[in-house]
């Protein structure tokens, strides 16, 4: 009897050491696990403001470029018209204030797609996509563009500021277009997995060659930015043969219930 | 002292059975099919072993011996398959499934020999030691995988503990049988030894218990 106690006790004994060691040491792997994940979240989200700082930046020298060039332009123009006014000849008068009138008027224009456009509001209270679609259809006014937008898949909502990243790579994609590529027809198409968003811009404009545009100011933020989504950057362009840009951002690492 | 260890065996079994019961709807990983046949396959045993010890019993001893390694074997092929349910995903999944085979077939050899031989060893220590086996793939692929288990909310985690203690237990209890003296001066050793060995059976229906109230929480594996 004796015996069977002590064998048994012992043995219970070291059951429980036993679970309790291997407790113990999943514990001390898991503190470390999470410290870990902690770091890479507190670096991630500094990246991303980092970033983030870098498109107000962009923002602020984009508003200052536009202000001067198109705006500031438009108004010394009206000012100019109605300074030059000829009391005398009523016709011209007449004339000279209409076209004043209407050239105050594209420069309020301007100025309110210049507003819409910079402002994150539409990001942060109707999610990327009504952003696109309403970047989509600004661009579509222009009439210059035969312009598409589709996205696929389940939408998940991601961080707003990781959204707002997104948006502004978009930006600078279609600025470029605007800019170089001589395009005629742009599509943009969004696709969401269940763990990676991916984003195609494409165009049908002259195209360049990939390994010397990588320097470039422009292709340099898109790739910073979707380096601090944690993306991939893939960029297809043949000289004479549109660009693709293709843009890989895992969910995980910017959806809002991390 | 064997028959109250088996009593109260039946006992924990029963409330095992019930804890079963009771969760049979909820929402649970799908290994719990096998643990629900594994305690009803106990059940089964406690039942057999309660009987062949009454004299009312109408088969005979062989027949019952027969009847428990059958059963246990059943029991081992259900703790095999919940091992590779819950590491279906690792890169043990293959091995575990061969292993499986080689378990049942040396089992049923050992069965065989024991009744055809006469040669006293418990078929179970194929089983023993590679169930072990499986607990040591469960312990390297927690220790591997990223550590994102609670573990003591982990149902599987219990079961495994309770598959290692007994197994711990069973392999040299079963591998050391033919040397224990039945009768003689030493002959309340051997049935002190199985006892020991059914209070770690017992600890495994205990832990199996365990992993039925772990289901209260969500879970991870």
């Amino acid at each position: 009897m004796i015996f069977f106690i002590v064998i048994s006790v012992l043995l219970i004994l070291a059951l429980v050491v036993f679970i309790s060691l291997i407790i113990y040491r999943y514990q001390q792997k898991q503190n470390i696990y999470f410290k870990d994940i902690e770091a890479l979240k507190t670096s991630h989200q500094n990246t991303l403001l980092q970033s983030q700082l870098e498109i107000q930046e962009q923002t602020f020298q984009h508003i200052s470029r536009e202000i001067h060039d198109n705006i500031g332009q438009k108004l010394t123009l009206a000012k100019l018209h109605l300074n030059t006014l000829n009391y005398t000849n009523t016709d011209k008068t007449i004339e000279q204030v209409n076209d004043s009138v209407n050239i105050i008027s594209e420069a309020i224009n301007d100025l309110s797609d210049l507003s819409h456009s910079m402002s994150s509001e539409i990001i942060l209270n109707n999610g990327l996509i009504k952003a696109l679609e309403f970047e989509v259809a600004q661009l579509a006014k222009s009439k210059i563009y035969k312009i598409s937008f589709t996205a696929g898949g389940e939408p998940i909502f991601m961080d707003a500021h990781a959204e707002l990243v997104l948006f502004r790579i978009v930006q600078e994609t279609l600025n470029n277009i605007i800019k170089h590529a001589a395009a005629s027809q742009i599509s943009i198409d969004l696709h969401y997995d269940k763990t990676l968003l991916t984003m195609q811009v494409n165009d049908n404009g002259r195209g360049f060659k990939v390994n010397e545009a990588v320097t470039g100011t422009g292709l340099q933020n898109i790739k910073k930015r979707a380096a601090a989504l944690k993306g991939c950057l893939h960029i297809n362009s043949k000289i004479n043969d549109g660009t693709q840009i293709k843009i890989e951002i895992p969910l995980y690492a910017n959806s809002t219930n991390i | 002292m064997y028959k109250f260890i088996v009593l109260i065996g039946t006992g924990i079994i029963l409330i095992a059975f019930f804890f079963a019961i009771t969760y049979i709807k909820k929402r649970k990983p799908d290994y719990f099919k096998y643990i629900f046949l594994y305690l009803l396959s106990g059940l089964l045993i406690s039942a057999n072993t309660i009987m062949a010890n009454t004299s009312a019993w109408i088969l005979k001893n062989t027949k019952s011996i027969l009847i428990e390694q059958v059963l246990i074997l059943l029991q081992s092929l259900l703790l095999g398959k919940f091992c590779l349910g819950v590491l279906k995903e690792s890169v043990y999944a293959k091995k575990i499934k061969w292993l499986i085979y080689l378990m049942i077939l040396t089992q049923i050899i050992f069965i065989i020999i024991v009744h055809t031989e006469n040669i006293e060893i418990r078929p179970s220590i194929s089983s023993n030691l590679i169930l072990l086996i499986f607990c040591s793939y469960y312990f390297r692929n927690l220790m591997t995988n990223e550590p994102t288990l609670i573990l003591v909310k982990s149902s599987a985690f219990w079961i495994f503990m309770g598959i290692f203690f007994s197994s711990c237990i069973g392999f040299p209890v079963g591998t050391l049988t033919q040397f224990i003296p039945k009768y003689g001066e030493y002959g309340h050793v051997r049935s002190q030894i199985f006892s020991i060995f059914n209070v770690s059976l017992i600890f495994l229906y205990l832990f199996i218990i365990k992993s039925y109230i772990c289901l209260k929480h969500p879970q991870n594996l």
